[in-house]
């Protein structure tokens, strides 16, 4: 039975990730975000490490618990901010006690493990959010708008580009986040898909299989059903602090452009010596709460659980990205294009670590 | 100084009147005469930069030229660089340098037994921000590169540049050549292994050839201790009502560091009750002048050009190249064998 009063967020993972939810949970609960979405509460957090766990319960001031089972008994929700590979026995097994489940992209390490997420979701009539935040930023669903409106006319050449340094931690770990395609990348290739419809055919060149120590850079080709073309490119390669992302959306009578390199709306200059760029970079392109990508992601998958409307994002729609960036990464390790409809990997070939085919 | 007497054959590119305007700009340079198998725009272009029109081929090379720059349909460059090889003894050939390799390799081969210098017209190279890039890969600031993601987008041109038999190819044959040059410029290596993805007609439903292209491909030796990838967008993607041309950018991505290039971001935005569309006022150098300008250089100090026909040749082997891969599905390998 579906609670119609407050829901209670239960958040497994208590990394980087895990802050940034909690934070837009008690945003969302704080300002109830433009009329959407029902009450909200943390129920607690969950981390197989403990002390983490307990950290950060502290820090937003609620419940820590030690065993899984004990955050899904006490909420109506489960946000999962695992790292990727842990995401689907998580997820699975919040389905199994029938709740309602948000989980951070990418959806699972595997195809395999995304199936069985999909799969265990719908058998036990749980409701499955894919959190491709990407979709909920305002220049993205503005690059969306634009095409569904006809103004760029019909799907043409679609380029995105994301960048950082190396993340380091789990996520450079190819086993566990699978480089930057599937970690960063699959952003945009979403995107690409949500503008541009299916994709055909991926050819990819990167740096993921190279062994270069804290560092990996990808360049990906891609057709359209449709005829159009895209080319997405990730990186994990730039210098430490430096994070970029651009997109353009090209079509017979138009074009969407942006990108981070645009003049903030807020510019700072320090003297030497003082320690303010940090305060600039939270300054420089700031948002109402309201409109913060991540709070309209949320307020989103709240709004759906509770009308049963449909996400943004389904299952299979995430599991079609997935299976895209595995295919760019197998691309990047074999040296040639790859056709979608004839790709199927195992669970083994991409947990396959970095020895070169 | 005596003035450099300069001719240009054919207005049929438009850069022509860039470099009819610049040679007017430059000291002691001359435009002597002009020649175009369309008497029409020859003649209009003649009165419009005040030479001469020269009625026929043959007349127009017995001008006593010290240099021709030839702007004629890309098809067309091969006759026009024999029929002045031999007696003229530098020339400024437009790019792409022409529409098949047999074509150029006859073409350097031509200019090889008559002792003419060739150069090729790649302005990429004389753009400030792209000078900057190459100092600072030549002094190894980047440490080692990893990647290039390059753009050369444009807007659909019309008229010849969409005929194949006349330009050899659309987008991919049109901007390929110029991010090519400038990579092999900037890092002395050569491309070794080219994929592409190529669309006729996508945004421009009755043109008839590729206005789409994006190609990948890496670069080996020179410069470089590993191989570099690098992708490059060459499509006609800015729509009619798009404020500028297109644009040049690369994004060199290294060990050390990431440097980002808008080749002609020095602008200034002009709103204005008279234009429908806000427009771009372009404030940065001018690198048709500084083409132009070196080429005379060449000429007066007798030197070999700065960019040669073997530079031309090896940049039309990529955009040949990328149109097999895109015809194949996979990766090309250069030189061939």
């Amino acid at each position: 039975m579906k609670r119609t009063g407050t829901k209670r967020i239960g958040v497994v993972g208590a990394g980087m990730m895990a802050s940034w939810h909690v934070e837009r949970w008690l945003d969302l609960q704080r300002l109830g975000i433009a009329g959407r979405g029902h009450p909200v509460q943390i129920a607690g957090i969950f981390d197989k490490n403990q002390q983490r766990a307990a950290e950060l319960a502290n820090t937003y001031t609620c419940p820590a618990f030690t065993e899984l089972d004990g955050l899904l008994a006490a909420c109506d929700i489960v946000d999962v901010c695992t790292p990727t590979d842990q995401h689907a026995d998580v997820v699975v097994s919040a389905a199994r006690v029938g709740k309602d489940v948000i989980c951070e992209k990418p959806m699972a390490r595997s195809l395999q493990d995304a199936q069985r997420m999909a799969d265990v979701c719908e058998q036990a009539g749980v409701r499955l959010f894919i959190a491709h935040v990407v979709r909920f930023f305002s220049q993205y669903e503005g690059a969306k708008a634009a095409l569904d409106a006809g103004k760029l006319g019909s799907p043409g050449v679609i380029r995105l580009s994301r960048g950082g340094s190396f993340p380091g931690r789990w996520y450079g770990d190819y086993a566990r986040a699978g480089g930057v395609i599937l970690d960063l990348s699959i952003h945009d290739l979403d995107m690409a898909r949500w503008c541009f419809g299916e994709v055909t055919q991926v050819f990819a060149r990167g740096l993921t299989f190279d062994n270069i120590p804290e560092c990996d850079h990808v360049i990906i080709n891609l057709q359209f059903e449709s005829g159009a073309l895209g080319h997405v490119s990730g990186s994990w390669a730039y210098p430490a602090g430096k994070f970029v992302t651009a997109l353009e959306v090209a079509g017979s009578d138009g074009i969407y452009e942006w990108n981070g390199f645009a003049p903030d709306p807020v510019l700072g200059s320090f003297d030497a010596g003082s320690d303010l760029t940090s305060v600039m970079n939270d300054m420089a392109s700031p948002l109402a709460p309201e409109d913060d990508p991540y709070s309209k992601e949320l307020a989103h998958a709240l709004d759906c659980i509770t009308t049963g409307a449909p996400f943004r994002v389904e299952p299979a729609d995430a599991l079609a990205t997935l299976k895209l960036a595995l295919a760019a990464t197998a691309s990047v390790k074999q040296g040639t294009p790859i056709r979608l409809s004839e790709f199927s990997p195992s669970a083994a070939d991409v947990l396959d670590t970095k020895v070169l085919a | 100084m005596s003035n450099l007497r300069l001719g240009i054959l054919s207005f049929a590119h438009m850069h022509a009147y860039s470099y009819a305007a610049s040679i007017l700009a430059l000291p002691n340079c001359e435009l002597v005469a002009i020649y175009d198998d369309d008497e029409a725009r020859g003649q209009a272009s003649a009165e419009q930069y005040q030479t001469t029109y020269a009625d026929d081929l043959e007349s127009f090379l017995a001008n006593n030229l010290d240099g021709v720059i030839i702007c004629s349909e890309n098809a067309y460059h091969r006759k026009h660089v024999e029929a002045a090889a031999g007696k003229v003894n530098y020339i400024l050939c437009e790019k792409p340098l022409a529409t098949t390799l047999e074509d150029g390799r006859a073409m350097l081969e031509q200019c090889r037994t008559t002792n003419t210098h060739l150069q090729l017209a790649f302005p990429v190279r004389f753009a400030p921000p792209v000078e900057r890039l190459r100092s600072a890969v030549q002094a190894g600031n980047l440490g080692t590169l990893y990647c290039a993601t390059c753009t050369n987008h444009g807007k659909m041109p019309g008229g010849w540049f969409c005929d194949t038999s006349l330009a050899g190819g659309g987008a991919v044959m049109d901007h390929t050549v110029h991010v090519v040059d400038a990579l092999r410029w900037i890092t002395e290596a050569e491309v070794t292994e080219v994929y592409a993805d190529i669309r006729s007609s996508l945004m421009h439903p009755k043109v008839n050839i590729d206005d789409a292209g994006l190609l990948s491909f890496t670069m080996t030796g020179g410069l470089l201790t590993r191989p570099l990838m690098v992708s490059l967008d060459a499509s006609w993607s800015r729509p009619e009502a798009y404020p500028t041309w297109g644009n040049v950018t690369l994004e060199l991505v290294g060990s050390n560091g990431t440097l980002w290039v808008d080749a002609f971001k020095q602008y200034a935005t002009v709103h204005s009750n008279t234009l429908s569309t806000p427009e771009q006022h372009y404030w940065g150098s001018n690198i048709d002048r500084r083409l132009i300008a070196d080429f005379c250089e060449a000429i007066r100090t007798q030197r070999t050009p700065s960019i040669t026909g073997e530079d031309g040749l090896k940049a039309l082997e990529v955009a040949l190249a990328a149109y097999e891969s895109a015809q194949l599905g996979r990766p090309q390998h250069l030189p061939k064998q």
